[in-house]
């Protein structure tokens, strides 16, 4: 036990890092992962060559490889990154538990049952190209998505003090439904698409392109208004329903705007890359942890999840062929429930060290 | 007659009612005469065949695959003491479930026989860490200990999704696999894992009296002189026997084990040797009932047992945390 309490401690003990610092160090590695993920891959391009593609001065081939192939899915990358983290940071300043995010609380699950309907029963025509990959496919992982926010909204929180435990519970239950029913519909389609479900489902930014990157970042600036305009409402939140409601904050009608807000950037997320998991749940934990605040910084973890998920990106995207097994891509997804998952756990094991 | 008794007639009841509702319900409806000649004098008609050969194992597999739920549910939730614990839900199924991909990926599972060993490892494995969160969840309930179940089954299942993706042949005996169903495992099924269930039922029963003492706190258990490591370590192996089997027969099926766990101790009382006896009645009865469930919704398909469950254990289950909260 004292062996697994130590490193809490010891991280617990280093020097914080103001929240400004957060920023700009996140920012300048979604940058460097930007720059990095354009210039490696099958055809590996000098960064100065890269700098020359990005001042509109490269050659054909290497503008055709930067331009059309290597940043749409590093801006995706981006803009999924930030928007999951974002959803995730203002679901656990709303339920005051660093295990409330999307993923947890069933929102993904919803928009994986809507998205692998369309993926499966699209019909032969539709398949998984053409209209259905390009409206269908998002709109419906959208819908999914904030059905089930609304269903969590209904069975967790209207009329009730706050519980957050029975809050993750309930995200639980709701995500294991939501799991059976995916896994019926894995069963009727054929193999192929099957295989094209499951990718989506592990998230992957393999098919991204520019306009579904569009929609996911249409999404993240029309919240970042909200956001600034209800910052100071979830500041109250923090402080105890009572207080909030002292501060003249509406605290159902926040609740519900909240949750709705950060159920639709999710959504848009994964509607562009597929159900990516933990980010939402890491990437707020880490920029709290790193900018010394009491609940998880807005921007801060925004840039955390974007850096977080291009890096992740490029790892998913060259391992395999840096371990020489020759030139297969990983899911973005399986990568980072890989290291997610154990840090879920640890999250739950230092939750109740803190009780 | 005490509760218990009268509780455990009721299901003695219920039990050959749901049985032979399995037997006679399908596509094809068989009446109560057809359905008593396939059994006691048949003779090669089309409805004899349909009974003895697809409805027949089909049900004696429920009824092993559901007692065995049950019952680890039962004994799952007398040692975490938490109400939401079952093999589904803390992750001990998906282990099982991830070590048989591993060993259909390198072909080790060519055999029923070694899919039970294999599902046997991975949930061992899975339930020594639920086993070791749970220690340290007691004090709060537990709450954390469904979220850690949770993440260790997006970890596994992640895990598995990396396996199957690589490999169409895999993923396609997979995902039928993966979904929980009762249907089209082959008449030989019961046989193997019926002695596995057996030895698992067996050690559930004779830990259901640790448990009984354990409820009154460790130290007081073992002030009564009760081995903790060892009522511990027959739970465990109990637990990994039942959940091995249901997993290798049937693939990982959630909530019939929570359901069963909880309707068990409602009906039962406080006594967890009545509770393992009726868990296992419940879960058997529950696995049936949803698998007859979806033969009969399915239409021309069917609604495999596995996402019955799920429809209807997902509201159950948030149904129970509303109801009474998570700690026993």
């Amino acid at each position: 036990m004292s062996a697994l309490a130590a490193p809490a401690t010891v991280r617990a003990r280093s020097p914080r890092v103001r929240p400004a610092t957060t920023v700009v160090s996140a920012a300048v590695l979604v940058a460097l992962g930007v720059l990095v993920s354009a210039s490696v891959g099958e055809l590996r391009l000098p960064l100065a060559d890269v700098a020359r593609v990005l001042a509109g001065q490269g050659d054909p081939m290497a503008t055709l490889v930067v331009r059309e192939f290597r940043l749409p899915r590093v801006a995706a990358a981006v803009v999924v990154g930030a928007g999951l983290a974002l959803s995730g940071a203002i679901l656990q300043s709303l339920a005051r538990n660093p295990l409330a995010s999307p993923d947890v609380l069933g929102i993904n699950a919803g928009a994986s049952v809507a998205a692998v309907s369309v993926v499966i029963l699209a019909g032969s025509a539709g398949g998984v190209s053409g209209l259905a990959s390009a409206v269908a496919l998002p709109v419906a992982a959208l819908v999914g998505a904030i059905a089930s926010g609304v269903l969590l909204h209904l069975l967790a929180l209207r009329g009730r003090a706050l519980d957050p435990m029975r809050m993750v519970v309930i995200g639980v239950g709701i995500s294991a439904g939501g799991t059976s029913l995916v896994s019926w519909l894995l069963t009727l389609g054929d193999v192929t698409r099957v295989g094209a479900a499951l990718t989506w489902l592990s998230g992957s930014l393999h098919t991204a392109t520019w306009p579904r990157t569009a929609a996911a970042c249409l999404a993240l600036v029309l919240a970042v208004p909200l956001l600034l305009v209800w910052v100071r409402r979830l500041d109250s939140l923090e402080l105890g329903d009572d207080t909030a409601r002292g501060h003249g904050v509406s605290v159902d009608r926040t609740r519900v705007g909240m949750l709705l807000l950060a159920t639709a950037l999710a959504g848009a997320a994964v509607s562009a890359a597929g159900a990516v998991a933990f980010v939402a749940l890491a990437a707020p934990q880490l920029a709290r942890g790193l900018a010394g605040t009491t609940r998880p910084p807005l921007l801060g973890s925004a840039l955390v999840g974007a850096a977080l998920l291009v890096w992740a990106d490029l790892a998913a995207r060259m391992a395999l062929s840096w371990l020489g097994l020759g030139p297969i891509e990983l899911p973005v997804g399986v990568l980072t429930a890989f290291v997610g998952a154990p840090y879920l756990l640890y999250l739950v094991s230092r939750e109740r060290a803190r009780d | 007659m005490s509760r218990p008794a009268r509780t455990a007639a009721l299901l003695g009841a219920a039990l050959p009612l749901v049985v032979a509702a399995s037997l006679a319900l399908g596509a094809n409806a068989t009446s109560p005469a057809e359905l008593w000649h396939a059994l006691a004098a048949p003779t090669g008609t089309e409805g004899d065949v349909v009974v003895r050969t697809l409805r027949l194992p089909r049900t004696v597999l429920g009824l092993l695959v559901g007692a065995a739920l049950g019952a680890a549910g039962v004994l799952m939730q007398g040692h975490t003491r938490n109400a939401l614990a079952e093999p589904g839900l803390l992750g001990v199924s998906a282990g099982a479930a991830f070590a048989v991909v591993v060993a259909l990926r390198v072909g080790l599972a060519d055999s029923l026989g070694d899919t039970v060993v294999a599902a046997g490892i991975g949930a061992l494995l899975a339930s020594l860490a639920v086993h070791a969160l749970a220690r340290r969840s007691l004090r709060d309930g537990g709450p954390t200990l469904v979220v850690a179940g949770a993440a260790m089954t997006a970890f596994l299942s992640a895990a598995a999704s990396a396996i199957v993706l690589l490999d169409a042949e895999t993923l396609d005996s997979y995902r039928f696999w993966a979904v929980g169903s009762l249907a089209g495992r082959g008449a030989g099924t019961p046989a193997v894992i019926g002695p596995v269930v057996a030895v698992g039922l067996l050690l559930a029963a004779t830990n259901a009296r640790a448990l009984d003492v354990l409820a009154l706190g460790d130290d007081t258990a073992s002030s009564m002189g009760l081995s903790l490591r060892r009522a511990r370590l027959v739970g465990l192996v109990s637990v990994t026997l039942l959940t091995a089997a249901a997993v290798a027969a049937c693939g990982p099926i959630a909530f019939i084990g929570l359901l069963a766990g909880h309707l068990a101790r409602l009906v039962a009382g406080a006594s967890w040797a009545w509770g393992v006896l009726a868990g296992a009645m419940v879960g058997a009865i529950l696995l049936l009932g949803t698998d007859i469930a979806g033969r009969l919704v399915g239409g021309p398909g069917e609604l495999q047992a596995g996402v019955v469950a799920g429809l209807v254990g997902a509201p159950a289950l948030v149904w129970v945390v509303r109801r009474r909260g998570i700690a026993l």
